[in-house]
Order: structure tokens, then sequence, then C-alpha cells
């Protein structure tokens, strides 16, 4: 009973507007002007009407755009690229078979005997760590980002999410989530009294959407006897 | 007594051609309404949002509902306006009878109707138009009228029996309310009463039950039927009670 009463205010206001547009009527109807009143009304529907029009051509032309500014993927593929990638992290063999995921690499020179991995206070880094021992001491740190398709409803999203960040500072290499992307879709359908019809589910009733977030390694190349201090929290893997 | 003989047809013809014009100004609150209309469906009929990790997704649900129910709403208030007395008293400017009145606000109606039904589904592209060019960065799933021209033309046909059967329902209540001015309070009163009554039982109750055997019609065939013989009825019902009234009250 609540959530009807914005709908009733709303119905009263509308009463009251086509109440009160139709007692301005008699006023109205007997200006005398180039064009009668009752012909400047039809110029205004006509006017209505062409821009309606105009609106409808737009969108049967347009929106191609806006539809295929994404790609259309597969669920199922991505699951398998996420799951593949994460083996080849492990194993370390990721710069062989997880090239093509590779979104971004950062070299860092590091003579120190010592390296804090931190993150900033209360974040959780929304990757996967995973660290690699080089054979060799060549003062080295390599760090690469590493991330599979996502999607959205079968819409590939991967460009539109932000990349992780890194700074070496001192002794101390911190960890920076992305920037928070936010995506707006819109998704239009029928009204009620095409649905009724057509059998379509409610908008209201009809929420489905399915989300893959795709597989995010942070992958480090350290050298052979460099001693890595991470937080408990962080998940981190060593490369068996 | 006249020598000339005009038949009901002519006259019907003729006091329809010159509703058009004196009624013109239901167009106007008919472009106010639906733009309203609009404007509210902008924040979209529902919504809902994921998160994961960096990426926030908002899903924004639009769709044209508003801008036919309130259609529906101005096909209902507008019948009960033209049959208010300075309306009513326009149709004595021609030779009249009650008959060819009715007849002439019923043709009025209908073609208000078609306008207004044609109207509320191309508003559907009013408002694609601004979310798309302004609100959103992607769109989903939507169809334009080239792939679905079935639909649109089924949302046409539709909205204007829909808007239709509110004319006729407000035309007969505008009669009653015209015999008699108690009318006025009891039928909002009983429909009201009906509503928090249903509400308050958690039944279907009557009125849920007459809206569902329109509003959930899924063959259109039996739609059709429907309406126009409701439509039908209740128009019969306020030229029945019409004739009851006066000689020019």
């Amino acid at each position: 009973m609540m959530g009807m009463i914005p709908l009733l205010i709303i119905v009263i206001i509308v009463i009251g507007i086509l109440v009160f547009s139709t007692r301005t009527r008699n006023k109205m109807v007997h200006k005398k002007g180039k064009f009668s009143y009752s012909q400047r009304v039809y110029w205004l529907l006509s006017g209505y009407v062409v821009i309606l029009l105009i609106c409808l051509i737009l969108n049967a032309v347009q929106p191609v755009k806006i539809m295929d500014g994404l790609k259309k993927v597969n669920t199922a593929d991505l699951e398998r690229e996420s799951l593949n990638l994460y083996d080849a992290a492990v194993e370390g063999s990721i710069n062989q078979e997880g090239s093509k995921f590779l979104r971004k690499k950062w070299n860092f020179n590091y003579q120190g005997q010592q390296l804090n991995l931190a993150v900033i206070q209360d974040e959780n880094i929304d990757a996967m760590v995973v660290v690699e021992k080089k054979n060799n001491n060549d003062g080295k740190i390599e760090a690469e980002f590493y991330q599979t398709r996502s999607s959205y409803n079968g819409m590939d999203i991967t460009e539109l999410a932000n990349l992780p960040g890194m700074e070496l500072a001192g002794d101390q290499l911190t960890l920076l989530n992305p920037k928070r992307s936010e995506i707006k879709f819109s998704q239009f359908g029928n009204t009620f009294n095409i649905k009724q019809f057509t059998g379509e589910p409610s908008l209201f009733s009809e929420h489905h959407s399915e989300f893959s977030g795709g597989q995010r390694i942070i992958y480090l190349r350290i050298p052979k006897d460099l001693e890595l201090n991470y937080p408990e929290n962080l998940n981190l893997q060593f490369v068996e | 007594m006249s020598l000339t003989k005009v038949s009901l047809i002519d006259i019907v013809k003729k006091q329809y051609v010159y509703k058009l014009k004196a009624y013109s100004q239901v167009f106007i609150s008919l472009i106010f309404i639906q733009l309203l209309a609009v404007f509210f469906s902008l924040n979209g009929v529902g919504g809902g949002g994921i998160s994961s990790g960096s990426i926030q997704i908002n899903v924004s649900y639009f769709s044209a509902d508003f801008v036919v129910a309130f259609t529906m709403l101005w096909g209902f208030i507008t019948a009960i306006v033209i049959t208010t007395k300075t309306y009513r008293i326009d149709d004595f400017i021609f030779v009249t009878n009650r008959a060819s009145s009715n007849l002439s606000n019923m043709v009025f109606l209908l073609i208000a109707s078609v306008i207004g039904g044609i109207t509320a589904m191309l508003s559907t592209n009013l408002i694609k138009v601004i979310v798309y060019y302004f609100k959103s960065d992607f769109a989903l799933k939507s169809t334009t009228v080239m792939d679905m021209p079935m639909e649109f033309l089924i949302g046409i046909f539709s909205t204007i029996l829909y808007v239709f059967l509110f004319c006729a329902l407000g035309y007969l209540v505008g009669t009653l309310v015209q015999i008699s001015k108690v009318f006025a309070v009891l039928l909002p009163a009983a429909f009201l009463g009906g509503l928090i009554f249903d509400g308050l039982s958690g039944k279907t109750g009557v009125i849920a039950k007459v809206l569902g055997f329109y509003f959930t019609e899924s063959s259109l065939a039996l739609f059709i039927v429907k309406i126009i013989m409701t439509a039908g009825l209740l128009f019969i019902g306020a030229f029945a009670l019409s004739n009851r009234r006066e000689v020019r009250t």
C-alpha cells in the first residue's frame, strides 16, 4: 500500500493539469490571430509527431554504434581462459602461454636484500600475486599484470576496466588497486501492452544478468636471493 | 417545420468536424502529459547493479509504460470533460439531438484515442534517444521498429484500444455525473474503497479481477473482442442514460 502513494500523487498532479488545461479553454478559443487557436494546436501536434518521428529515425540509424560497441563473448571460453592462465602462472610458464593476456609491465632496478610488498591500508588487492624467483641475482624486479577477458551478459568488458598500479619507494613495493570504473548500461523493454501478447516476462521480474570477472594476476620476477615480506592477507603464491 | 431533411450521418459528420476544432485543446494536454510521462520514464522503471573488484556495473531498465498509462488516464479525463455542460451546449449550434451529439462525441474520442495511441508508442523513441545520447554508456538488447515492425504495430493498436476503453469508461462516468452530482463523490469513493478493501483483505478483489480480464489477455483476437464489446456496452449505457436527461439542461 505504501508504494502506491507516490503513484497516487503523480496521478493527482496529472488530473490537476488536465482539468486546469481544459478550464482555460473558453478564454483561449476565441483568440484571433493569423491562425485560429485550433489551427495552432494542430500545428503544435504535428510538430510533436515530427519530433517523435525524427527520434524513430535516429534510433533506427544510430544505435548500431552503441550496440556493437562491445564484442560478444562466450562465457565458457572465458572460464577456460581463466583456469589456463592460473595454471600457467603457478607453473611459471605464464610468459609463453599467457602472453596475449599481458596488459601492463613494470621494471624496477633494486639492489637491496629485502623487499616489503605492501598494499594501501585496509585495501584488498583485486588480483592474485604470483612470485617467481629467478636463477640469478641481476638486481632487477620485473612485474607484469595479466588479465583474462571479463564479460557482462555475454559482452566483452575487459577494455573498460582500469589497470592496477605499482610504486617502488625505498625497500617497499606498493601495489595499487585500479581506479574504480563504473559502467552504465541501459536496457529497453517493450511496454506492458506489447508484452501481454508476446509473452515476455515483465521488466520488474526479469533481472537475469551474468557477470564473469576474469582472472587477474600480478606476476613478479625477483632476484634469486631477495627476501620478500608481504602482508598475510595478500593472496600470494610462489611458482612451484 | 423545415423543408430540408437532414440525415443523422450528415449531422454527426458536421458536429464531429466542429468538435475536432473546438476541442482541440485536449491535444495540448496530451502532449503535455506524454512529455511529463517521458520525463518520469527517464529515471528508469527498474535497475540493478553488480560490483566486482574494481568494476561497478549499473543497469537501468527503461520502457514507455508510464506514457501508455498516462495516455489512458488522459483518455479517461478527456471523455469526462467533453460531457460537461460547457461542451455539451456547443452541440446546440447545430441541428442536434442526443443521438447525433453522442455519436459525434464517440467518433471524436475514437480519433483522439488513435492520436494518443500512436504518439504514446512513438514516444518510446524519444526516451531512447535521450537515454542513448545523454545517460548511458552502452545499451543492451534493444529492438528498433525495423527489427520488430509487428510488435510496434501491436503496440500502437493495443494502446489505441486501451485508450478508447478508458474514453468509454470516462464517457459513462461523465454522463452519470451530469445526471446527478452524487456520482462525482460516489464513484471515486467506490473505486478507492474497493482498492483499499482489496489491499487490506490481501486477496485478488473485484477491481484486480476486472483489470486482469483485460491486462492479462494474451490473445490479440480475444483482447480486441473484449475491448470492443466493453467499450460498446459502456457507450450504449451512456447513450441510454443521456436520453433520460431533460431537454437542454
